[in-house]
């Protein structure tokens, strides 16, 4: 295996009763790569995030994270948000990293006060009491507080205006560091094709193409976001 | 990391369980003062006494209402772990048992502390402390060890009883839709086979016991050593149910290991 692999997955299957909704997928992801997962609803991104994160038990195939399968170790060097708010909505903002700090080795939480303090969250502020955006940049920050070798961010932009996804962006960019690999899901591609170094099309459940974005264009002569719309016109 | 899991969930019900149980002891604190001033009195009227019933009637209900509380708690902090908290929770890099581990023992500790909560209230509504006396003369060091015996041994079944939640909240995780249905269909499941296979194990073990005329070789022992008999017995039952126990909790790690499917 290549030393700069971080991420690997190997024929990954995962069936929901008779229903497939991930069939063989296969790619590898390289350490300092920003990597889009692309591919309309239900093409099987947030499937394939959560067996990456430990989350689900899949049908078949493998996936290794710097050389292990989903595990205590893998989540020790993981950094992952999911599609939802999952911080606990009676905890204080306080309370949220004080249990990052306590679990991550790797979160850095003056750097996560800092970046609350951005968005003039106050430590005693209650999550329950926070409008959804607010709650969504608050686990973002949370995520990119760490210092993970892989993030696995789910839909981060979704369900937030326009001005939130730049705060947003700007947050992952800012705070990823060069050498960890980063891949996102996300079908607002206009919005991130200008910051990814790769993309992966996902389609009914298989990896379709994984490319490198600045190929794509030179070979297609469109963007990302074009590639997409014709790729999976209904 | 199972010590920050424990302050975690400690923190945790406690916000709720000690709000609830701090009001309901007030409650209890004035019942029972307002029966130790009114018992006082030789003739009460009527509306007194009447009132005096429903008020006693209303902290009986809200002892009632704090103990439901602290199990359904207790319960249903594994059971959003299997929903949107584990999202968070089992992100965290520490092993399935030491989750399961962290709820139980909380669980447990709050059930315990629930039954002293029970018995403080129900003493302070009777208006006296007198029934929690007890004299120094019975605690002898048989007495100690049978107690212990005993604490033990409901400490062992209290855990059986959530494991059975937790196995029943991880059954029930398995489905894609309606999970609390198929969690409180897979409890009562549970409980039916249980009581099946305890139906032919008891019948089995008597069988055997009769063929190899275990009641006599029993009596003998008790006989020669009434104390020894007795703890002997305590600790075969604490085995067989830690087998049972240790059932469940494998097939509950099992579920969220091996089978994990997040809501």
């Amino acid at each position: 295996m290549n030393e700069n692999v971080i991420y690997e997955a190997q024929n990954l299957c995962k069936r929901y009763g008779r229903k497939p909704a991930l069939n063989n997928a296969s790619f590898t992801v390289c350490a300092g790569k920003l990597v889009g997962l692309l591919g309309p609803n239900g093409s099987g991104k947030t499937t394939l995030l959560k067996i990456s994160a430990g989350l689900l038990a899949r049908s078949g195939g493998t996936v290794l994270i710097d050389g292990q399968t989903p595990g205590v170790y893998t989540k020790s060097v993981t950094s992952y948000l999911p599609d939802r708010m999952a911080l606990p909505t009676e905890m204080r903002a306080a309370d949220a990293v004080s249990l990052y700090a306590d679990f991550y080795p790797d979160f850095d939480a003056a750097k996560a006060h800092a970046m609350l303090a951005d968005l003039h969250i106050e430590a005693r502020d209650r999550i329950g009491s926070m409008s959804k955006g607010t709650q969504e940049k608050m686990q973002l920050c949370l995520t990119m507080s760490r210092a993970a070798k892989l993030y696995l961010l789910d839909e981060p932009l979704g369900g937030v205006d326009p001005a939130a996804r730049d705060y947003i962006l700007q947050t992952i960019l800012r705070n990823y560091s060069e050498d960890a690999a980063l891949v996102l899901s996300t079908h607002l591609i206009g919005d991130i094709e200008k910051v990814l170094d790769e993309v992966i099309f996902l389609k009914e459940g298989t990896v379709l193409r994984q490319v490198g974005v600045d190929t794509l264009r030179e070979e297609c002569g469109q963007s990302v976001d074009e590639y997409f719309r014709e790729v999976y016109k209904c | 990391m199972l010590t920050k899991l424990l302050k975690y969930e400690a923190k945790t019900t406690a916000r709720v369980l000690l709000p609830i149980g701090g009001g309901v002891l007030a409650f209890t604190l004035v019942t029972g003062l307002a029966n130790t001033i009114l018992n006082s009195w030789s003739e009460l009227p009527t509306a007194v006494e009447w009132m005096q019933a429903l008020l006693n009637v209303a902290a009986v209900l809200a002892l009632v209402f704090v103990s439901g509380v602290c199990v359904f708690v207790n319960v249903q902090r594994f059971y959003r772990l299997l929903g949107e908290q584990g999202y968070l929770m089992l992100s965290l890099p520490v092993p399935v048992w030491k989750h399961i581990a962290a709820k139980l023992i909380t669980a447990c500790v709050w059930t315990i502390l629930g039954i002293g909560y029970l018995l403080l209230c129900g003493t302070i509504l009777g208006g006296s402390f007198v029934s929690l006396s007890f004299s120094g003369d019975v605690v002898t060091p048989d007495a100690v060890a049978a107690f212990m015996m005993l604490f033990l041994l409901l400490l062992v079944v209290l855990a059986g009883t959530y494991l059975e939640f937790y196995m029943a909240c991880a059954i029930g995780g398995q489905f894609g839709q309606q999970r609390l249905l198929a969690s409180i269909v897979a409890y009562f499941v549970i409980g039916f086979v249980e009581q099946v296979l305890c139906v032919f194990l008891v019948i089995i073990l008597a069988l055997g016991a009769i063929q190899i005329n275990a009641f006599a070789w029993f009596e003998m022992f008790y006989q020669a050593d009434s104390f020894w008999s007795v703890i002997y017995i305590f600790t075969v039952l604490i085995l067989g149910l830690l087998v049972v126990n240790a059932i469940k909790w494998a097939i509950t790690q099992w579920l969220m290991t091996r089978r994990l499917n997040l809501a």
